[in-house]
């Protein structure tokens, strides 16, 4: 179903971090932008997509006052508003918000100041026109309203109280957010024009959450254990569990317009499966393979159909490519 | 990253260290009762209480130079001697064994177990000496308390952390060639199928829930043969740990050896303080030096371990890797600035009066190794 193609180079390696890869398409432009965490460097490169020019540069995260040095980055995640494309980066220390091609630093957010108390940000999505929600390690969601220009970036509500430890990944559609922990816990958020409401509390087993993705109303949790859920986000059922991978899963993405849903794990494969919709959401496989001796962190598709993907992996500097025959 | 990693990286790292001498020293003849003392010292340099309590305390983990100065340090806290260029290979040993456990570990949990391996070893290189076997049982009260508590996501950032402070270090080692567990770019070889993760399922089951409370299974193909695991290894002072990660891989039959590459195209790595050293990191090393300081001896009883088979392998991977060893000779201790942290200048304090008793036993031990 999907043949290889040539890998585009990174200026560092892979770090080991859940959902290292972020990739933006802008048609207009035919440019693909990546970015893939290393350390405290995002690595950003932009390619046309015929694949005939690739730049890359690399964005520093450094912060006013640092007596050790710049903190590691946790991720970097491209979000599209309507009106404004901004860089996402988050770290043990605070999270910044960079213009679309990452040359201006537009916001800066401090989330702990001491050196031996860690509280980094993790989980990046878009809520509406104008809405970023950002998890952190105390299990809080922060929402911040992005204006269309300026620097005039404010934060807006904390969403408290529904995890109790870190937060792993935060995904998005329409009015809905979906938020994951690190014991496996699943929150369902339904934003109304003001306010963010808890729908539903799917309670994890104690493995972490490490990544989420909705399609359609479809919830889809991947797990540390190597297992897949599918919830129906509207009642917060389980409609399909899924012995998907033999370690732990870094990443899942979802093509929007064809429900194709890509994992990836530590056990070097990458997984492509077909969503199906219902009160009782299911799942099925479509295609696997493995990337070879290269633990998987990062993947997603390129195009909203799903007929490309790319894939990063641990302490490994290329971007792999596979596209549908 | 994590927080809690530093005390996990530089007890395993120490564990492999002592592995390494042991079977070096055992090579190179050294008499049983000097090579006792060499590892009896490091072992009781490595677990001092006041140095592990300050590795204990929540912060980053130090950069690679920082910590390979710590070891530096550590290795010559005996009577024993290493060139640069055998402390190289020492040091590389130690992290491309460690890289590989972290790597290659089931789980992130099992980080834990092997580090546990480390220590049960230890532990029994120590067995003839009740007070270093003491400060032993110590550190492994404060891994418990420590790391058991912990969940798995906290787990899951710390295997990520250990990951990425060994990123862009390929290394090649010949008993992993030889193994056929890493490949000639010193990259390791990923086993598709074998053993699960505790608490994985094996691959390939695609469970459907129906209204009717029914449950439909799919089946795909899993891709490798896996083998489910049942049983847990143990997270108590003694016990079967079932992973074998940590434990000593050396033997006669299978000697140290490393083979060294310069790597073709060097990535330049980012280091977290390159440019602004860790003050923490800074301050356990003088706390360290201060330990290791009052025990250093005279010439005539120290001796010279190589970690090549020859003296001229020796010299001339020391011919060939200048780098390292100037950079190895960068960070520099100044007790003079202990002033800076009231804490640590207390516990040197404290530390340099129990040295001064214990240089006069030193003395003894040393007419003692003399004889040998």
């Amino acid at each position: 179903m999907f043949r290889k193609e040539k890998p585009i180079s990174i200026k560092g390696s892979t770090s080991s971090l859940c959902n290292n890869l972020s990739v933006m398409t802008n048609a207009e432009k035919g440019l693909l932008s990546y970015a893939v965490v290393h350390k405290s460097i995002v690595n950003i490169i932009q390619a046309s997509t015929d694949g005939s020019s690739v730049t890359g540069k690399q964005l520093v995260y450094k912060e006013p006052t640092t007596s050790h040095g710049n903190p590691f980055v946790f991720q970097a995640k491209w979000i599209e508003l309507p009106q404004r494309t901004v860089l996402v980066l988050t770290s043990q220390r605070g999270i910044q918000i960079f213009d679309g091609d990452g040359s201006t630093m537009i916001y800066w957010h401090a989330l702990s100041d001491e050196p031996d108390r860690s509280c980094f940000g993790r989980g990046i999505t878009d809520m509406g026109d104008n809405l970023i929600c950002i998890g952190t390690e105390g299990g809080h969601i922060l929402i911040f309203n992005i204006p269309p220009k300026g620097t005039n970036v404010c934060l807006l509500d904390v969403l408290k109280g529904s995890h109790p430890c870190a937060i792993c990944d935060l995904a998005s559609e329409k009015n809905i957010l979906v938020s994951s922990d690190d014991q496996g816990n699943i929150a369902v958020w339904k934003f109304l024009g003001q306010q963010f409401h808890l729908v539903h509390k799917i309670a994890g087993g104690g493995a972490p959450c490490t990544s989420v993705s909705i399609w359609k109303d479809v919830v889809v949790g991947a797990y540390g254990t190597g297992h897949i859920r599918v919830y129906d986000a509207t009642s917060g059922r389980i409609g399909a569990e899924v012995t998907a991978h033999a370690r732990c899963i870094n990443s899942l993405h979802v093509a929007k317009k064809s429900g194709l849903l890509l994992s990836v794990s530590d056990d070097s494969f990458f997984r492509i499966w077909q969503l199906k919709e219902g009160s009782l959401p299911q799942i099925q496989h479509k295609y696997q393979e493995i990337v070879e001796d290269l633990q998987l962190v990062g993947g997603s598709f390129v195009d909203s159909q799903g007929r490309a993907l790319c894939l990063t992996g641990y302490d490994n500097s290329e971007i792999h490519f596979y596209v549908q025959n | 990253m994590s927080m809690k990693t530093l005390p996990l990286l530089f007890i395993n790292l120490g564990g492999e260290m002592v592995y390494i001498l042991d079977q070096r020293l055992r090579a190179q003849n050294i008499p049983d009762s000097k090579a006792a003392k060499v590892l009896h010292d490091i072992v009781s340099t490595m677990f001092s209480k006041r140095f592990m309590e300050e590795l204990f305390k929540p912060q980053t983990l130090y950069s690679k130079k920082a910590m390979r100065t710590v070891f530096d340090r550590l290795a010559h806290a005996s009577i024993m001697r290493l060139n640069a260029a055998s402390m190289d290979k020492l040091y590389d040993l130690m992290t491309m064994a460690i890289k590989y456990q972290i790597s290659i570990c089931y789980r992130p949990k099992d980080i834990i177990l092997s580090t546990l391996n480390h220590m049960d070893a230890i532990r029994n290189y120590v067995e003839e000496a009740p007070s270093i076997k003491q400060q032993v049982d110590y550190i492994y009260r404060m891994l418990i308390e420590t790391y058991i508590p912990m969940s798995a996501g906290e787990c899951h950032l710390m295997r990520q952390t250990l990951l990425n402070f060994f990123q862009d270090m390929h290394i090649r080692v010949s008993i992993f060639l030889k193994d056929k567990v890493q490949n000639n770019n010193g990259r390791f070889i990923l086993p598709i199928g074998g053993p699960l993760p505790y608490g994985t399922e094996v691959p390939g089951t695609i469970r459907l829930f129906t209204d009717d409370g029914r449950t439909k299974n799919d089946q795909f193909p899993a891709g490798g043969s896996y083998i489910l695991s049942k049983k847990e290894g143990s997270f108590d002072m003694k016990g079967d740990r079932v992973t074998k990660f940590g434990t000593n891989m050396y033997s006669t039959s299978r000697p140290v050896e490393t083979t060294v590459i310069q790597p073709k195209n060097t990535i330049p790595s980012s280091d977290l303080d390159t440019s602004n050293p860790n003050p923490l990191a800074k301050a356990h090393l003088d706390l360290l030096s201060q330990l290791i300081g009052t025990k250093l001896m005279k010439d005539k009883s120290e001796f010279r371990l190589n970690l090549f088979k020859t003296d001229e392998e020796e010299s001339k991977a020391a011919a060939i890797r200048p780098i390292e060893t100037t950079e190895s000779q960068v960070v520099k201790i100044d007790a003079s600035k202990k002033a800076k942290n009231p804490e640590l200048s207390r516990i040197m304090g404290e530390l340099s009066v129990d040295n001064d008793d214990r240089s006069n036993d030193d003395g003894d031990d040393l007419l003692d190794l003399m004889d040998s």
